[in-house]
């Protein structure tokens, strides 16, 4: 699945791959400087595949409207 | 989630607010397949590797338009007042010119070796990427050995490239290894935790990691859709198991106790055992997976026009086994290729004082070599080490 995305990244980049030369989004960093998910803080705006195969996405995209996240697993 | 669905969707569909998933598990087919089923419609981003650092699932949130949490795990009934709020959002969106310089310098030149680089390779790598991404964190972890979430995501690079076409030797053996390193290192990160268990042995009280995936697929089926193919089936360990029973396995049921049966020499199947957890004390369960698969390169193929494919395991003297005699169905194709995975507990004993036991089998199958068209009936033994803590 990820495989896939990754190809896709190669071939479709405009519209994450400006977003980040705008400046806004957070690549994948080693953690350590993510903040914990707390009241106050904001959502991290790391740029993540998405499941579907469709255009990398990140929380940050969603902004101007309010937003309900949920973090899970389907086990 | 179907219940917090249910609230929100009328919201959703008012325009009013954005609900959005983000996957913590390995395989994240398997949650469009919960989606699909529970008919949640809501963009699912997928981090594997934890990169959002969470010790546990599900964590739910409320984010106002600003990108600000307000609430975390709230419960289901403050959704209203939470839409009604008002947070007089102002702050500016803008980073500063140091955030902006560390994006591009993530992006393009994070250094090689560093985590960064091997999170960067593990997600927009490409076909190789897990290859690459091994390579950075092992470089990384070269210097920064106490990094638990390095050696996590280490470990989940090396479980994607065990479930591709790239897969080498041990890749799962290695992500076993990693990842119980990690939770050595940080005890209390649930999501790590449940990775490994995830693989087994089964818990004292079985948890249905992927029990609801059965009657996924029944419903959707039901309501004429296809269900999303799932590119890694889960296996033995994924499903909650009545009650975990180890036998005395009688000697009798094994069918080649001399060795009669001519050994695969040309290694025309491969085989890899990975036992789960890594390492043990002495009388705790360890699972144990063998995966078979035909050597590409010898073109080599299962006869499928045989006997079941038959593994026989045997346990060091004072252990128990759930199931030593397995036999694989044969698939209705006359031949194919396909892996094949068996799998099976062993409890050990707890007097064991060594500190490396191994047990050991054998399997017995039907294989054709593709260039020369010759099949074969032919055994090939296994090994499989089991490590101990010793106090």
């Amino acid at each position: 699945m990820i495989l896939r995305i990754g190809v896709s990244v190669a071939t479709k980049t405009s519209t994450w791959l400006s977003a980040l030369f705008a400046g806004f989004l957070c690549v994948a960093s080693d953690g350590a400087n993510i903040k914990p998910l707390e009241v106050g803080q904001k959502f991290p705006d790391i740029l993540l595949p998405r499941a579907d195969g469709g255009e990398p996405d990140s929380l940050r995209f969603y902004r101007g409207r309010k937003t309900v996240a949920h973090v899970f697993a389907s086990w | 989630m179907p219940v917090w669905h249910a609230l929100t969707k009328p919201y959703q569909d008012e325009g009013l607010l954005n609900v959005v998933g983000v996957i913590q598990e390995q395989h994240p087919d398997r949650a469009l397949l919960f989606m699909q089923w529970r008919q949640m419609e809501w963009p699912l981003l997928v981090d594997s590797l934890n990169l959002l650092g969470v010790g546990g699932a599900p964590v739910t949130v409320f984010i106002d338009e600003a990108g600000v949490i307000r609430s975390v795990n709230p419960s289901k009934d403050s959704l209203p007042s939470f839409l009604r709020q008002d947070f007089a959002v102002h702050e500016g969106e803008k980073m500063s010119d140091t955030d902006l310089a560390d994006v591009k310098a993530l992006l393009l030149d994070s250094a090689p070796g560093s985590i960064e680089r091997g999170n960067y390779e593990f997600l927009w790598g490409g076909n190789s990427g897990a290859d690459r991404a091994i390579f950075a964190y092992r470089q990384a972890l070269s210097g920064e050995g106490e990094n638990a979430a390095a050696w996590f995501r280490l470990g989940v690079a090396y479980r994607q490239r065990y479930d591709s076409d790239r897969r080498q030797t041990d890749d799962f053996t290695r992500a076993v290894a990693h990842w119980s390193r990690a939770l050595e290192l940080n005890p209390n990160q649930y999501i790590w935790r449940r990775r490994i268990q995830q693989y087994g042995p089964r818990l004292a009280k079985p948890y249905s990691f992927y029990d609801w995936i059965h009657e996924a697929r029944k419903t959707i089926a039901s309501r004429g859709e296809t269900p999303i193919r799932l590119e890694v089936e889960p296996g033995g360990a994924e499903f909650a198991s009545p009650s975990q029973s180890f036998a005395l396995a009688p000697s009798k049921a094994n069918t080649d106790p001399d060795e009669k049966i001519h050994q695969d020499l040309d290694r025309l199947i491969q085989i890899e055992c990975t036992a789960v957890p890594g390492r043990v004390r002495p009388g705790e369960a360890v699972r144990v997976h063998v995966l078979l698969r035909p050597d590409k390169t010898q073109n080599a193929h299962w006869n499928n026009e045989a006997e079941d494919l038959v593994l026989w395991a045997e346990k060091p003297e004072g252990w128990r086994i759930d199931k030593a005699l397995h036999h694989y169905p044969l698939p209705p194709t006359p031949v194919s290729s396909e892996p094949r995975k068996v799998e099976f507990e062993v409890k050990t004993s707890a007097k064991t004082t060594s500190p490396v036991d191994t047990i050991r089998g054998y399997v017995l199958y039907y294989i054709c070599e593709g260039s020369k068209g010759r099949c074969l009936y032919r055994r090939q033994n296994f090994e499989v080490p089991v490590s101990f803590r010793l106090q």
